[in-house]
Formats: structure tokens, C-alpha cells, sequence
């Protein structure tokens, strides 16, 4: 690695935490800002004794910085506070929620690549015959289905008419691996094909672009044929932009999460928050937030860094 | 036999708005070693020329069936695309105009040159042609080649990166180099060291086509001239010929633009412009910008005939009765 890239990463790196910071005080603020503060939840069963103790034990009756500061000093000192719904340390709640989310994150994005490389591909390759107008509408299809609906529809299909995938693995999650990763197959189809219309498009019109570039004409006037032409000057030269965007769509994946999450009933951490969000479970909306927050900015900072990695043109000393 | 022969080329472009013949029945030979130059302002139909004997002629380009091009007598127009593949980069290089954008940015320069042989069948395994490819850089003036062979284009500057499209088109031996516009995009020193080079280079049996705007090229470097204009020849002439005693007024008017022929200016400066695309005017295309043009040069078209001097030319000032008899019988 050569050390432009290094000061780069590194300069990146440290306007991670500038970014964390303003984000947690966005976070902290608006959930603090209702009437009636974060005990709300609590009114109606408890009388006042238990609200006085619930205000003292998370500090409610601190002035809010002071609460702040002391949600951070936890976070800086490993311990990001207890849920107030169950009892549980968020970082354990967090711990056993996060391989699911992550589980559903890798194979929406495996089967994204697996559809989106070879459409985009044949798309760009053969344009404007008839498997590149059947992948066009197909992506456009799956661009304006919404994934919910895509997953309601595969429901139907495969677990309830076919019954050959299970719609969840309910409370089996990791203790029954063949029906932990059946029970994974259709959420991440219902996120994964969405993703892939997406990627297909953007290899489609990548390869294309690169097809006027003057260095394709140069190879094929020393011989290469078609084929790979195709393949090792044009497809290798359009996965800059894909890689970069893919991981751009990350972000939008860890939204999804969440949604197809719900559909699925599956214990992952956008059920997590979502559920913190109903229950008005402040400390785990807190940190979750912050966690999707963390993770969308290190795909970010990877986008950049693969995008350096791929093209060697790309100079990482001057500004941007 | 002539290494090329080119025989009543017409290249068009069947485009919506209509046919536009970039290339309108122009014929030449390329002798073995021989260094020829086709000049003619932007737009005369140089680049096609190239592109339609390499069958690279970008859609919606066609060749019509007319045409014939042959390369040590073969027919190089009834070939498949595959034994063309492996005639391009081969026996036909191609030298292309921008050395900017010319190389694949994602490989080295080293793997490019290699690649062009490997796709060949040149040299006898991957070790071979590493060599061969750092003593061409090596010839072709990159200093250090050795550790320069594994560089990315973007390390190396205009000049260089010519150099090593040079060192590419070299790289299996062909028997005819075509360069587009070689020097165009280089600063005035860069362009004549590349000048040198391709003379260098192509100082053994291997012929050269230069493609250019700029007389001063031809007067450095070839053997033999053939003047463009809309797509037709108007003049075709050794050397010597062409600056001693230019026979076509285009010729002479090129000439007149290029007063430091070393340097090369811009030729744009003949008054009115060439006719480009479907709209063609009638007789002798260069009539509306001659300032010799007679009467009869809007009729009749003239035939590119030998001109007394070893050369040939298409203008009716250089032909006999034939063409006033016509005219004068409406
Ligand atoms: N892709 C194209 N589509 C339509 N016409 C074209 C195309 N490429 C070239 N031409 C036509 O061919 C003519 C000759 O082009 P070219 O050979 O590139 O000129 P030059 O002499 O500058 O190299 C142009 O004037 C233009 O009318
Ligand atoms: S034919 Fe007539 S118009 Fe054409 S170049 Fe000769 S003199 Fe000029
Ligand atoms: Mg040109």
C-alpha cells in the first residue's frame, strides 16, 4: 500500500468519529425532545414511586448534556446501558441480534451479485436484443416493487402455496442450521433482487460508457478478440463504478434490514430497534442507531478505498 | 506485389439523416517497407481509410461490396472476423492518435505489450516475451524499462505512453504500421523525438502509414504522399513531388497553410470549408474553395489521372480536351 492511500485511509478514518459525534447528539436530542421524556412509557401502570426510581436510575433528572455526556462516557468505557423493556445489557441484546442481520445483509448481497453480474453483463454486451430488453424490464420490476410487497408475494408462494421454505425459524435461529438458512433464502431474495435490478443497470450503462473509451478501440486494433475484449478490458474496467455503489447500497441494505426483518419475524438488529422504537426502549434505540450509523460510514470509507484499490488512477494525495 | 493494395474503397456511414460517404472510391498500393503518407484536412476521411483496411470501421460504417483491400494478395475483405483479429496487431498495427486515453488504465504497460503477443502466439512462453517487451520499451526510448515494465499508464506521461503504443504496434513483427495522427496530441519537442522513432522503427521492412493533417510530417517521414479531400484522392505523388511541384490546388493551398513544415500548423485556414457529411456538391468536390476553379468544374468530376511526373492527380486543369468537349455540349 503505498502511503498516499495510507494518509488517505487515515484522514478518513478520523472524520469517522466527527461524523459519530454529531450523529449521537442528533440521536440524544430527538429522542430526549417528547413531551413527557422516555418515561412516558412508564405512566399508566407505575404509580409515582416507581417513576421517581425509574427518573433516578437513568439519570432523567440530570440537566440533558449532562445525561448526554454520561450516555457517551458509557459507550467510551464499553458499557452502552440497560434496556429498559427486558432488563438486558444493550450490548448483549445487540451481540445476539447482530449475526442474523449480518447473515441477511452477506446473502442479499451474494444473491445480488450472483443475478446482477451476469444480467448487467449480457445486457451491455448484446444491447438492444431481446435478453437485454427482458433484463431491463425485469430490473425495472424490481426497482419499483417494494421489498415488503416482494416479500408478502414470496411468502405466498414458496411457504404457503409450494411449502418448500419456511417463512421463519422462529425460535430455532442457530440452534437448527438447516432451517436457519432455509429461513434465510426468501428474505434474502426479497432484498437481493432489488439490489440486483439496481446493479444490473449500473453494470449495464458502466460497460457501455467503457465500450467508447478509446483504449477498447486500441485493443481490438492489436487483435484481442471480442470475447475478450468483453471480458478483460470492458467488464474489468466497469466494476470500478459497480464495486464503489455497491457498497454505497449498503447503506440502503441495512435500511431494508429492517423492514424485511419485521416481515420475516426474524431476531435481527432492525427488529431490535424497531421494536426499541415502539417500546420507547430509549438506551437500545440510542445505540442501535449510532450502530447503523457506524456501520454506514465504514462502507462508505471501504467504497473509497476499493475504489483507489481497483483504479490506479486515482490519487489519493490531492484534496477532494 | 505490392504488400497493400487498395482498390475502389468506399466506406459509408448509413446514418438516419443519410448515407455519408466518408471514403468515396480511393485506391492505393503500400509496397513492402515503403513509408506512405495520407494528408487531408480533419474530416477528408484519413481515420476511416485506416480503420476500413484493419475492419474496424465504427457503426453505422459499412465497406460496400465494391471495394477490395489486399494484403500480400489475400482478400482481406472475405476474411472472418476472427482471421481478422489475428491479422490486427499482427501483420496490420494500428498507432492511435491520443496517447492519453489509448492504454487500458487497469493494466500495466508491461502486461499490454505482453498481452498483444500472447493473443499472437508471439515469442515462446511468458518469459520470452517479458523480455521482448523491456528490450522494445528499452528501443523505444523508456529509460530503466525493466522497472518500469510493471508501472500503470497514469505513472507515465503524453510522450512516453506514445512510446509504448509504439513499442505495442512493434511488439510482433507486422509488416505494416498504420499511425493515426501519431504526433498531434504531443508537445512540439515530444513530436519530433516520436518523429525519429517511428523512422527508427520502420527503417527495416516494415511499411508505414502515416495519417495526418500536417505536411511537415510527410516531409520527414515518407516516401510517397496521397492528398484527401471529402473523401476522394486529389493528388498522390513521391515526396518530392508534392512540395517541388504540388499539381491539385488543394495540394497547393495545404502547403501555403504549413509554412514551417517542421513545426506543422493548422491547416484550417483554406477560406470556406470541405463538404462533410450527406451533402456533397456536384463536380469537382474542392470547386466551391478553388480559386482556379472554370465553369466546368461544378459538372464534371475529374478522374484521377497520372500527371506527366510519375504521380497522379484529379483536377481538370491537369487533363486533356476530353472533359471541355463534354461540358460544352449541354
Ligand atoms: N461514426 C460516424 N458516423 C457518421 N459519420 C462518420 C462517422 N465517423 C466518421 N464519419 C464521417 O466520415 C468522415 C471522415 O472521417 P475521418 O476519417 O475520421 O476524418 P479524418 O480525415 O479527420 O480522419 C467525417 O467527415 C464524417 O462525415
Ligand atoms: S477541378 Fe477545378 S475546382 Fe477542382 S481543383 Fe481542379 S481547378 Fe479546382
Ligand atoms: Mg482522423
Amino acid at each position: 500500500m503505498d502511503s498516499d492511500l495510507r494518509d488517505f485511509i487515515l484522514r478518513r478514518v478520523v472524520q469517522i468519529p466527527v461524523v459519530l459525534f454529531l450523529v449521537s447528539v442528533i440521536v440524544f436530542y430527538i429522542i430526549h425532545l417528547p413531551e413527557g421524556g422516555p418515561e412516558a412509557l412508564l405512566s399508566g401502570q407505575a404509580g409515582d414511586e416507581a417513576i421517581r426510581e425509574f427518573r433516578d436510575r437513568y439519570n432523567l433528572n440530570e440537566p440533558l448534556y449532562v445525561q448526554y455526556l454520561l450516555w457517551i462516557q458509557g459507550i467510551l468505557t464499553g458499557s452502552l446501558g440497560t434496556s429498559i423493556t427486558t432488563n438486558q445489557p444493550v450490548a448483549s441484546l445487540i451481540a445476539s441480534r447482530l449475526p442474523v442481520t449480518l447473515m441477511l445483509g452477506f446473502f442479499s448481497v451474494a444473491i445480488s451479485v450472483m443475478i446482477a453480474v451476469p444480467a448487467g453483463y449480457i445486457s451491455a454486451v448484446e444491447q438492444y436484443t431481446w435478453k437485454d430488453h427482458t433484463a431491463t424490464v425485469l430490473a425495472f420490476v424490481g426497482l419499483s416493487i417494494p421489498n415488503f410487497f416482494l416479500a408478502i408475494l414470496l411468502i405466498k408462494l414458496f411457504s404457503v402455496e409450494l411449502g418448500w421454505l419456511p417463512i421463519t425459524a422462529s425460535g430455532q435461529m442457530f440452534s437448527d442450521w438447516s432451517l436457519t438458512l432455509k429461513s434465510m433464502v426468501l428474505p434474502s431474495l426479497a432484498l437481493g433482487t432489488a439490489l440486483a435490478a439496481h446493479v444490473t443497470r449500473i453494470l449495464r450503462s458502466s460497460m457501455l460508457d467503457i465500450y467508447s473509451e478509446e483504449y477498447v478501440h486500441v485493443a481490438r486494433a492489436k487483435g484481442l478478440p471480442e470475447k475478450m475484449v468483453n471480458r478483460s478490458i470492458v467488464f474489468k474496467n466497469a466494476l470500478i463504478p459497480v464495486i464503489t455503489i455497491v457498497m454505497l447500497q449498503m447503506g440502503y441494505v441495512l435500511g431494508a434490514t429492517v423492514i424485511i426483518e419485521e416481515v420475516f419475524a426474524m431476531p435481527g438488529l432492525g427488529r431490535l430497534m424497531l421494536n426499541s422504537v415502539v417500546g420507547r426502549d430509549y438506551p437500545v434505540m440510542q445505540a442501535v442507531v449510532l450502530l447503523y450509523a457506524t456501520a454506514y460510514l465504514v462502507f462508505n470509507l471501504i467504497a473509497d478505498v476499493a475504489y483507489g484499490l481497483v483504479d490506479p488512477r486515482i490519487k489519493y494525495g490531492g484534496e477532494h | 506485389m505490392a504488400l497493400l493494395e487498395v482498390e475502389n474503397l468506399c466506406t459509408e456511414f448509413r446514418t438516419k439523416d443519410g448515407t455519408v460517404t466518408a471514403v468515396d472510391d480511393v485506391s492505393f498500393t503500400i509496397d513492402k517497407g515503403e513509408r506512405i503518407g495520407v494528408v487531408g484536412e480533419s474530416g477528408a476521411g484519413k481515420s476511416v481509410t485506416g480503420l476500413s483496411i484493419l475492419q474496424l470501421v465504427e457503426y453505422p460504417g459499412v465497406i460496400t461490396d465494391d471495394s477490395s483491400i489486399r494484403l500480400n494478395g489475400e482478400d482481406l475483405l472475405a476474411k472472418s472476423e476472427d482471421e481478422m483479429a489475428s491479422i490486427r496487431g499482427n501483420e496490420i498495427a494500428w498507432i492511435p492518435q491520443d496517447p492519453l486515453s489509448s492504454l487500458n488504465p487497469t493494466s500495466t504497460i508491461g502486461e499490454q505489450i505482453v498481452e498483444t503477443m500472447r493473443i499472437h502466439g508471439y515469442g515462446d512462453d511468458e518469459n520470452d516475451r517479458r523480455q521482448r517487451a523491456i528490450s522494445l520499451l528499452a528501443d523505444v526510448g523508456i529509460p530503466d524499462a525493466a522497472n518500469r515494465f510493471d508501472d500503470y499508464p497514469s505513472e507515465y506521461s503524453g510522450g512516453m505512453r506514445q512510446r509504448v503504443l509504439i513499442a505495442m504496434a512493434l511488439s510482433c513483427e507486422p509488416s505494416l504500421i498504420i499511425a493515426d495522427e501519431p504526433t498531434t496530441a504531443l508537445d512540439v519537442s515530444t513530436q519530433a523525438q516520436i518523429v525519429n522513432l517511428l523512422r527508427d522503427v520502420t527503417s527495416n521492412d516494415t511499411a508505414l502509414m502515416v495519417i495526418t493533417h500536417e505536411l511537415g510530417l510527410v516531409a520527414e517521414l515518407c516516401e510517397r504522399v496521397m492528398v484527401l479531400y471529402a473523401g476522394t484522392v486529389a493528388e498522390k505523388s513521391d515526396v518530392a513531388g508534392i512540395f517541388d511541384d504540388p499539381k491539385h490546388p488543394y495540394t497547393k493551398n495545404l502547403l501555403k497553410c504549413s509554412p514551417h513544415l517542421t513545426m506543422g500548423e493548422e491547416l484550417n485556414t483554406i477560406p470556406g470549408s470541405m463538404p462533410v457529411g450527406s451533402e456533397r456538391p456536384s463536380g469537382c468536390q474542392f470547386h466551391p474553395r478553388c480559386s482556379e476553379a472554370m465553369e466546368e468544374c461544378s459538372v464534371v468530376e475529374p478522374e484521377l489521372l497520372p500527371d506527366g511526373d510519375g504521380g497522379e492527380v484529379a483536377c481538370l486543369l491537369h487533363t486533356d480536351q476530353e472533359y471541355n468537349m463534354k461540358v460544352d455540349q449541354p
